[in-house]
């Protein structure tokens, strides 16, 4: 295979995408900072860069250089009337993107915060999702479509 | 190169598999505590014909593969303490939810999606609200009710 075989092969039939979510796992994240998302399941990962399955250490790792798109949101079970709530996707450790930061204006309620983005990544860096409770200890509201997070190679950086 | 190889490197590199929707006339009807689906009428593009112009809009997606989708739906009836919610549908159910609030006072409301699924050949992509409380419509603005999917690569 020459080179530009390789890139075609690469570049279009990149194996870099991958998807989890939590299916069914409890979790209270606590008030303060960021807490890392749980995740539970593999929706598709062709290329083994979901690890920390099961805890709160759920994340991607970057196998090849290049732009990447990150989707993923948090819902939290129950959020009360005036409570603030938040998620951002995070890129080796540090906050990358804030996705929805919002307050309910009713009583107690589940709220969503989703978040996409897209990002330079050199290997080895790492991608995960995090929620933020102002106020009070929020449960996680579990389900695939609910708690979960995406990333899909675009191209060479 | 192996001709399956090839066959993929071409099908990926030259492929028409991606939809953009949007709706600027159809102002499509939401009644409360229903999961109902958004009005599109416009195609931005649209090469393979996945896209159906329909209240709702739906894109029926015509190879296996991996894709991003993202969807936008918006709401004019917004009161204090209704809560919304915005998704997108898979199949006719929900496959990830974009946003799930309550509004804090009377003001319109747009909920957008963004995720990546693994599609089959036939799959189908909706975008979807719900409310809880009162009937209302969108608000048949190009920008703010739209459908889009974009092939990632082969499954």
């Amino acid at each position: 295979m020459d080179a530009t075989e390789l890139s075609a092969y690469s570049v279009q039939h990149n194996p870099w995408h991958a998807a989890m979510y939590n299916a069914a796992t409890a979790q209270t994240m606590a008030v303060g900072g960021f807490v890392q998302a749980t995740m539970d399941t593999v929706e598709f990962d062709p290329d083994g860069m979901v690890s920390g399955l099961g805890g709160t250490t759920a994340k991607f790792t970057i196998h090849q250089p290049g732009v990447y798109l990150i989707c993923g949101a948090v819902t939290m079970a129950a959020v009360a009337d005036g409570v603030r709530f938040c998620s951002a996707i995070y890129k080796s450790g540090g906050e990358l993107a804030r996705g929805l930061d919002t307050t309910p204006g009713t009583t107690t309620s589940i709220v969503t915060s989703s978040c996409a983005a897209t990002t330079t990544c050199v290997n080895g860096d790492t991608i995960d999702i995090r929620g933020q409770n102002f106020t009070t200890n929020e449960a996680v509201h579990a389900g695939q479509q609910f708690v979960y997070l995406s990333i899909a190679y675009l191209g060479p950086a | 190169m192996a001709d399956s190889l090839l066959r993929v490197a071409m099908a990926a590199s030259s492929n028409g598999f991606r939809t953009r929707l949007h709706d600027t006339a159809v102002s499509g009807v939401i009644s409360a505590t229903t999961f109902t689906g958004t009005p599109q009428n416009t195609a931005d593009y649209d090469p393979m014909s996945m896209g159906t112009l329909a209240n709702p809009g739906v894109i029926t997606v015509k190879v296996d593969g991996y894709y991003v989708i993202a969807s936008r739906t918006s709401y004019l009836g917004n009161v204090d303490a209704t809560r919304m919610i915005g998704t997108t549908y898979h199949n006719g159910s929900e496959g990830v939810r974009g946003s799930d609030i309550s509004g804090g006072g009377a003001s319109a409301v747009v909920m957008s999606t963004c995720g990546m699924l693994k599609l089959t050949n036939g799959d189908t992509i909706e975008g979807v609200i719900w409310v809880s409380t009162g009937g209302s419509t969108t608000t048949a603005v190009s920008t703010l009710n739209t459908l889009e999917l974009a092939f990632i690569g082969p499954a």
